[in-house]
């Protein structure tokens, strides 16, 4: 196996009583991309976000590239939350510009092909878009670095399909080939094509890994198949 | 990456407090020239000019004061609201992933706020100074009745540094309500944020209240015995308690600045 960009040995997160990772090992090979799946709850977010560093763990390791979240890793980490974070009252123009001030591995020539092609001008407001403009703006940003891990929620949550077909197509198409794509969501089905790897979470714990193509060759079944007969509700 | 984050604070505030600062220094302007208008006319058989001169400085003054107290209260509430949006709002998912430290994202907000307050200051400093400099152009009584003493200017220089600091204790303790407040509330965090800030200004008020009262007591009994009402006895318990009073303070901003450094490290809170 290729070297590790996220590795996490007993990682746990607790919200008070809580327990949203419970002893957690994971291995992420650089050059995947690599499905996070599971229901509500599961805890993908809260890996996501540890992993991007907005949360500190409870107890367990977590390494990014070899160092623990923080500063030195955000540098190499591209993160797309589920909400819109830019400032209603920038521009698009100011969103690219605040990537290039913060982020030195920002490619704006990227960013502005790709946006070129939503043909969003690059004076809008950030208000004046539609909800899936925003998301696609946003996304288009994010993968415009040239990131060691991109780490995206639900990237396609929310959206048409024809607006799902225009998301998958800018990760597959401009992710830095020799970074790892972690990408959470619930609709296995959409992005099943796109996926090297898959990891299904329950109740904080990982239940399920492994190669999407080793699955569909070995078990004769799809990623969604697998998943609804693991998550099975009785 | 500190001065790329103060650049996009000062960035978002320039618009308003540029647009109040422009409106002081026409009032300023036209207040100064009304006050040379009629300091020059007064003395001269002018008649209603002289009087309608008088009301138009009286007019602009109140405007400028207006102006001014917009100025005084519409910054630190610009400047606090886009604290709680840059942290406590879904714009802290891009403030808290860019490769910066907690400390600079603090400090950067701490240095537009310490900047808006000069600028007050320099405001203000210009009306004033446009003003009586006309007054003692045509009159030449300002010069004469300044008082020139050393101490007096130093008093007065204390006094600004003072309202800096005050003024810069005041943001401290606003963006640690609202990192507070932020973080313990799951839900109404900006209600949360508001409640923090006037807990802690109270807590903070209701110490050195009781201090004061410690302090009005000691002079009771200190005047019974005629050591209090003596010049040094009145000076050394001034001294003790304007040092302690510094010393609260300081305390304070030094808890403040670790508890949010603390909070937004290790407890961040975003919905």
């Amino acid at each position: 196996m290729s070297e590790s960009i996220v590795s996490a040995r007993e990682l746990t997160k607790k919200y008070g009583s809580f327990c949203a990772l419970d002893r957690m090992d994971l291995d992420l090979p650089l050059g995947r991309i690599v499905g996070l799946l599971g229901p509500n709850g599961s805890g993908k977010t809260t890996l996501l976000k540890l992993l991007a560093g907005l949360l500190t763990k409870t107890s367990g390791e977590v390494l990014v590239d070899g160092m623990e979240p923080g500063v030195k890793t955000k540098a190499l980490v591209s993160y797309l939350p589920e909400r819109t974070y830019f400032g209603s009252y920038m521009s698009i123009e100011e969103c690219a510009d605040y990537f290039s001030d913060f982020y030195a591995d920002f490619d704006r020539q990227l960013a502005y092909d790709m946006l070129g092609t939503l043909r969003i001008p690059l004076k809008a407001k950030f208000r004046t878009l539609s909800k899936g403009s925003r998301e696609k703006v946003q996304l288009v940003l994010v993968m415009a670095r040239r990131a060691k891990l991109y780490l995206l929620d639900e990237p396609i949550g929310g959206v048409d399909p024809a607006a799902r077909d225009y998301i998958l197509k800018t990760i597959i198409g401009n992710y830095n080939p020799g970074a790892t794509v972690l990408l959470s969501t619930h609709l296995i089905s959409d992005i099943e094509p796109i996926l090297d790897d898959f990891i299904f979470l329950k109740e904080g714990r990982v239940v399920c890994a492994g190669v999407a193509d080793e699955v569909r060759e070995a078990q004769g079944k799809s990623l969604d198949e697998l998943f609804r007969e693991v998550f099975k509700c009785f | 990456m500190f001065l790329k984050l103060f650049k996009y604070d000062f960035k978002r505030t320039r618009f308003y407090g540029l647009l109040i600062l422009a409106v002081i220094l026409v009032f300023g302007a036209a207040l100064a020239a009304d006050i040379a208008l009629f300091s020059h006319a007064v003395g001269r058989d002018t008649g209603v000019a002289t009087e309608l001169l008088f009301i138009g400085a009286v007019l602009f003054m109140q405007f400028l004061l207006i102006a001014l107290v917009v100025l005084f209260f519409a910054i630190p509430v610009l400047i606090t609201v886009q604290f709680y949006k840059n942290i406590a709002s879904d714009e802290g998912y891009l403030t808290f992933t860019l490769p910066v430290s907690v400390e600079k994202i603090l400090l950067s907000k701490l240095l537009n706020a310490f900047i808006w307050t000069v600028l007050e200051m320099c405001a203000l400093g210009i009306c004033l100074g446009m003003s009586f400099g006309m007054l003692e152009m045509n009159t030449g009584i300002i010069w004469s009745i300044l008082p020139k003493d050393l101490w007096v200017l130093l008093v007065v220089g204390l006094y600004i540094v003072e309202f800096i600091m005050s003024t810069m204790f005041q943001y401290l303790l606003n963006f640690t309500g609202i990192v507070i407040g932020s973080v313990v509330a799951r839900k109404h965090k900006a209600l949360s944020s508001l409640g923090f800030i006037v807990g802690i200004d109270a807590l903070l008020n209701l110490v050195t209240g009781a201090l004061y009262f410690g302090f009005m007591v000691m002079a009771m009994f200190g005047s019974e015995t005629g050591w209090f009402l003596s010049e040094a006895g009145t000076l050394t318990v001034m001294l003790i308690f304007g040092l302690v009073l510094l010393l609260i303070y300081a305390a304070a901003a030094v808890g403040m600045w670790f508890l949010s450094r603390f909070l937004l490290k290790k407890k961040l809170n975003l919905a």
